[in-house]
C-alpha cells in the first residue's frame, strides 16, 4: 500500500441484474484519491446507488475489479469477495437506517467494538460533539428530528475512522431549508475530518456544496468525470449539462456545432467584448425575487429550443425588453 | 475476531491470495440446508414409502377416491365462501367505523382461534337431532334416498357453517390489518370522487386488500382440508379423513400414504395458485400512512354494526363455550368435582408445547435471516420446503415421522436409545408440521425491518452472526413473540399428531377431551375442552394487546 494509491478504484466494473434488459452498471472505471469528495450524479436508474453498493460490498460485480487502497476486494479473475464488514468503510443511507433499538450513543459506538471501553466512550463523545448531538446521546432515533437523525447517521459512519465514507442521497428525505443547512454542515464536518467520501445524489446543489469532483452516470455508463467547475462549464452532452443545472443549447450558425451554456452566461453584446451570437425574440419576462429571467426564442439557426436566461445586472443602463422584442444575444466565452 | 485499539488499523487482508470468500464454509447456508433437510424428512419418507405394495389401492381409486375429492373440494369452497363475509365485514366495520363496543369486539372477534374445530364439533354435531322429526317426515313421504340426501345435506351444511364460524378469524385478521394499513387518502379520494362508503369498500378497499384476503383464505382452506377431528365427528369423509379410514379401517398403510402424497400435490398446486393470485399485487401502501378516520355511526347503524360483529362471534365462540360451560357445570355438580383422567399431566404436556415453541421460533428466525443473507436457490427452496409441513394433514406428517423414527431405531445406533414413541419424536413432528408459522412471521418481520439497517451493521464491521444477534433479533422481538403465541396455541389444540405419536399413556388436554367425546361422554369432555380453550384465550388476549392496530390511535 503506497501513500499515493487511490482509496477506491473501479476497473471496468459491471453489474447486470437478472431479468433486466441492460446492465445497471456498465464497465465503469473511476478512482477516488485520498481526501477528496467525489460526487456521483445521475437520474433515477442511472446506476449510481448500485455503484455505491458495489463499493460497500453489498452487491457483487459481474465483471471488472473493485480495489480499496490498491487491494482487490471484489471481482478479478478469482471472483474474490471481501464482505462489507471487512472493508472498513462508512455508509450513510438515504433514510439513515439507524438502529431503532439503540440510543444515539450506542448507535455511534456500534462500529467501535473491540476497542477499550474508555476509547469507545471518548470517540463516541467526540463524534457526537462534531455533529452537535452531545446533549442527545441518550435519545433513541425516534426521539430525534429528521435532521438530527441524518447527522447521527453521519456520526455513526465516521466514528470508526473509515478509509472512505459513502453517502447515498443523504439529504433527499429532508425539507429544502434543512437540506441547505445540513449539506453545509456535512460538508464542513467531512472537511474537518479530512474525510475521503463518495457522495451519491441527484441534486446538483449537493455537488456544489460538498464535492471537488463529479462523475455523471447515465444508464449505468460513466459519461463524464472531472472537477465540478469544469464539468459545469464544459458538459459533453445535454444529459451531463442538465445533471448539474439548467442549460441552453446554442448552435454556432457558422459551424453548426452545438454547445451548452448556463442561464447566467447570458450577456448583452453591449456590455463588453463578448461577440454577438445571434438574435432572439423575447417570449416571456419573469421577475423571481432577486433576479429577472427571460425566455428567448433563438432566431436564424442558433438553435431550435427556447433559452432560459438570467438578465445580466446592467445597472439599469439597458432597458428591460418586453415580450415580442428582438434582441441581440451573446454568451460568456 | 478482529480487535483494534486505533482507528487506523487496516482490517483488510492485504494479499490478494488469502481466503477467497468462495472457498470458505458457508455456515449460514449449511444451517438452512441441514435444517430444511431434517424437518422435511417426514415428507420425503411419505413419498418414498408410497411406492410400496398396496392391496387396497385399486378398489380405493375405483370406488372411494372420487367421493373423497369431491367432498373435500366442496367443503373447502363452501367454508371459504361462508367465512369471507363472516371475517371481512366485521374487519371493515371495526377498522373504519366507530360504534359502542368496537374495541371490545375488535379483539373478541379473534377468540374462535382458541376453539379447536373438534371441540366445536362436540357441541354442534348434536344440533341435527332437532331436525329428526322433519327428517322422519321426509323419509315417510319421499322415500329412503331423499332422506339420505337431506340428512347428508344437513350434516354437510352445518359442518361448513361451523368450520366457517371457527376459522373466519384468519380472514378477519388479514383483512383488518390490510384495512388499517390502507392509507386514508386512498379511501378519502374514493369518497371525494363520489363513491359512498359502500362504494369505497367494494371499489377501493376490498380490491386493495386482495393479497391479504387470498392469504387468509388460503389458511382457511388449508385448515379445512387438514381437519380431522370435526369431519370425523360429522361423518363427512374428506381426503384427510379418508387417510385415517384407509389406514386404520383397511389397514393398508401404503394406500393411505398414496392418498397423502396426492394431498401434498394438491396443496402444492393450491400454494402455487395463491402465489399466482397474489402475484404482482404488491400494492402501494403508505407505510406511515394514517388509517382512515373512523366514522361515528348513528344509533341505528351502530346497532346493525354490533350485530354484524356478534354473529360470527356468537356462532364461533360464545355459543359453543356457553354449551361447554353448561355441560361442565352439570358434570361437576353431578360428580361432586372433576378428577383429571389418568395419564393427563398438564405440566409435561404444556412443557412439551412450550419447548417446541421456543426451539421452532428461534430456529425460524435463524432460517429467515440466512435465507435473506444471500438469495441462493437452495436457501429459497429450503424456506419453501420448511413451510410445506403446514399445508399437509397432521396424519400424513405423523406417518412420515413414524417412518423416520422407525428407520433410525432399526439402525440400532450405539448410545442412541429408541426414539419412536418418545416426547422428542413428538416435538420433532410438531416442529415439522408447524414450522411455517414462525418462519412466515419471521420473514415478514425481517421484511418490515428492511435491509438498510442490516447493511448498515455489516458496513460498520459486524459480520452476519453479530448483525443477527445485535440488530435483527432484537428488532424481530415483536413478530417472534406473536409467532410463539400463535404456535403455542396451535400446539395445545393439536390432535392428530399427538394421537398417533404420543408415548403410551401420555395425554394432553386435547387428547383427553377427544377420547371422552368419542365415548360420547360429552359432559365429562367439557372440562378439558374448556381448559384447552382457556389455554388459547390467554395468549390470544396478550397477542391482541400487542398487535391491535387500534392501539396506536386510541
Amino acid at each position: 500500500m503506497t501513500e499515493s494509491a487511490p482509496i477506491l478504484e473501479f476497473h471496468a466494473v459491471s453489474r447486470h441484474y437478472a431479468g433486466t434488459p441492460r446492465p445497471a452498471v456498465d464497465r465503469v472505471a473511476l478512482a477516488i484519491e485520498p481526501g477528496e469528495v467525489l460526487a456521483l450524479i445521475g437520474g433515477s436508474g442511472s446506476g449510481k446507488t448500485t455503484l455505491l453498493r458495489l463499493a460497500a460490498g453489498l452487491e457483487s460485480p459481474d465483471g471488472g475489479e473493485v480495489r480499496l487502497d490498491g487491494v482487490l476486494v471484489a471481482g478479478g479473475t478469482l471472483r474474490r469477495e471481501v464482505p462489507p464488514e471487512r472493508r472498513r468503510l462508512g455508509l450513510v443511507f438515504q433514510e439513515g437506517a439507524l438502529f431503532p433499538h439503540l440510543t444515539a450513543a450506542a448507535n455511534v459506538a456500534y462500529g467501535l467494538r473491540g476497542r477499550p471501553r474508555a476509547a469507545i466512550q471518548e470517540r463516541t463523545a467526540e463524534c457526537l460533539r462534531h455533529v452537535a448531538l452531545e446533549d442527545k446521546a441518550g435519545r433513541y432515533p425516534h426521539e430525534l428530528s429528521g435532521g438530527e437523525r441524518q447527522r447521527l447517521a453521519l456520526a455513526r459512519a465516521l466514528a470508526p475512522s473509515p478509509r472512505l465514507i459513502l453517502l447515498d442521497e443523504p439529504f433527499s428525505h429532508l425539507d429544502p431549508t434543512l437540506r441547505r443547512r445540513l449539506r453545509e454542515e456535512v460538508g464542513s464536518i467531512l472537511a474537518a475530518f479530512g474525510q475521503t467520501a463518495l457522495l451519491v445524489t441527484h441534486d446538483p446543489e449537493d455537488v456544489f456544496a460538498m464535492a471537488g469532483r463529479v462523475a455523471i452516470l447515465e444508464q449505468g455508463v460513466l459519461r463524464q468525470i472531472g472537477p465540478v467547475a469544469s464539468v459545469y462549464r464544459d458538459p459533453v452532452s445535454r444529459y451531463c449539462a442538465e445533471s448539474l443545472g439548467a442549460a441552453n443549447r446554442v448552435v454556432d450558425p457558422a459551424t453548426g456545432r452545438e454547445r451548452w451554456t448556463r442561464p447566467e452566461d447570458f450577456r448583452l453584446p453591449a456590455d463588453g467584448a463578448t461577440p454577438t451570437t445571434g438574435e432572439a425574440r423575447v417570449e416571456a419576462v419573469r421577475e423571481t425575487g432577486a433576479r429577472i429571467e427571460l425566455r428567448l426564442a433563438p432566431a436564424d439557426g442558433a438553435g431550435d429550443e427556447p433559452w432560459h436566461v438570467i438578465w445580466p445586472d446592467t445597472a439599469g443602463s439597458t432597458p428591460l425588453p418586453a415580450p415580442g422584442d428582438r434582441i441581440a444575444v451573446a454568451w460568456r466565452p | 475476531m478482529p480487535t483494534a485499539s486505533t482507528g487506523d488499523r487496516p482490517s483488510l487482508p492485504l494479499t490478494a491470495r488469502d481466503g477467497s470468500r468462495r472457498f470458505r464454509p458457508d455456515r449460514w447456508g449449511a444451517l438452512v440446508t441441514v435444517g430444511g433437510a431434517v424437518l422435511s424428512l417426514p415428507l420425503v419418507a411419505v413419498l418414498l414409502r408410497a411406492g410400496g405394495e398396496s392391496p387396497a389401492w385399486e378398489s380405493l381409486v375405483g370406488n372411494l377416491l372420487g367421493g373423497y375429492i369431491a367432498t373435500t373440494v366442496g367443503l373447502v369452497v363452501l367454508v371459504v365462501a361462508l367465512a369471507l363475509p363472516l371475517g371481512v365485514l366485521p374487519a371493515w366495520l371495526v377498522s373504519t367505523c366507530d360504534f359502542p363496543g368496537r374495541r371490545l369486539l375488535s379483539w373478541m372477534l379473534v377468540l374462535p382461534l382458541a376453539l379447536p374445530t373438534y371441540v366445536a364439533a362436540f357441541v354442534f354435531y348434536r344440533l341435527p337431532e332437532a331436525a329428526i322429526p322433519a327428517l322422519v317426515r321426509i323419509r315417510t313421504e319421499h322415500g329412503a334416498d331423499a332422506f339420505l340426501t337431506a340428512e347428508f345435506a344437513l350434516r354437510f351444511g352445518l359442518l361448513a357453517l361451523m368450520l366457517a364460524a371457527v376459522l373466519y378469524p384468519y380472514l378477519y385478521l388479514a383483512a383488518r390489518s390490510a384495512f388499517s394499513r390502507q392509507c386514508r387518502s386512498q379511501i378519502e379520494s374514493a369518497r371525494l370522487l363520489g363513491d359512498g362508503i359502500a362504494g369505497a369498500f367494494f371499489r377501493v378497499a376490498l380490491p386493495a386488500a386482495r393479497p391479504a384476503l387470498v392469504a387468509g383464505g388460503a389458511f382457511v382452506a388449508m385448515e379445512v382440508a387438514n381437519d380431522y377431528g370435526a369431519v370425523h365427528f360429522f361423518g363427512v369423509t374428506t381426503l384427510s379423513a379418508g387417510i385415517f379410514r384407509t389406514w386404520f379401517g383397511s389397514g393398508d398403510l401404503v394406500a393411505a400414504l398414496r392418498l397423502a402424497a396426492l394431498m401434498m400435490a394438491t396443496m402444492l398446486v393450491l400454494l402455487a395458485l395463491e402465489r399466482l393470485l397474489r402475484g404482482r399485487a404488491q400494492y402501494l401502501t403508505g407505510s406511515q400512512a394514517t388509517p382512515p378516520a373512523r366514522r361515528r355511526l348513528p344509533a341505528g347503524k351502530a346497532t346493525l354494526a354490533v350485530l354484524v360483529c356478534l354473529v360470527p362471534l356468537a356462532i364461533g365462540f360464545l355459543y359453543p363455550v356457553g354449551c361447554l360451560a353448561h355441560w361442565a357445570w352439570l358434570h361437576v355438580s353431578a360428580e361432586g368435582g372433576f378428577a383429571l383422567p389418568a395419564g393427563l399431566r398438564p405440566v409435561p404436556a404444556l412443557g412439551l408445547a412450550a419447548a417446541t415453541t421456543l426451539f421452532a421460533t428461534v430456529f425460524a428466525a435463524l432460517v429467515a435471516y440466512a435465507a435473506r443473507l444471500r438469495q441462493t436457490l437452495p436457501r429459497r427452496a429450503a424456506g419453501g420446503l420448511l413451510a410445506l409441513g403446514y399445508a399437509i394433514p397432521g396424519a400424513v406428517v405423523a406417518v412420515g415421522v413414524l417412518s423416520v423414527t422407525g428407520f433410525i431405531d432399526r439402525l440400532h445406533l450405539p448410545l442412541l436409545p429408541l426414539i419412536g414413541g418418545t416426547l422428542p419424536a413428538l416435538a420433532f413432528a410438531y416442529a415439522a408440521r408447524y414450522f411455517a408459522i414462525p418462519l412466515k412471521l419471521a420473514e415478514a418481520g425481517l421484511e418490515q425491518i428492511g435491509r438498510p439497517v442490516e447493511e448498515a451493521s455489516r458496513v460498520l464491521g459486524a459480520p452476519p452472526g453479530r448483525t443477527f444477534l445485535a440488530i435483527s433479533l432484537p428488532l424481530l422481538r415483536g413478530p417472534l413473540i406473536a409467532a410463539a403465541i400463535l404456535l403455542f396455541v396451535d400446539l395445545i389444540k393439536e390432535l392428530p399428531l399427538t394421537l398417533i405419536l404420543r408415548p403410551a399413556g401420555f395425554e394432553t388436554l386435547a387428547t383427553t377431551a377427544f377420547s371422552l367425546a368419542s365415548e360420547a361422554r360429552l359432559q365429562a369432555c367439557a372440562v378439558p375442552s374448556l381448559l384447552v380453550i382457556a389455554a388459547g384465550v390467554v395468549p390470544l388476549f396478550l397477542l391482541e394487546k400487542r398487535l391491535s392496530p387500534s392501539r396506536r390511535h386510541d
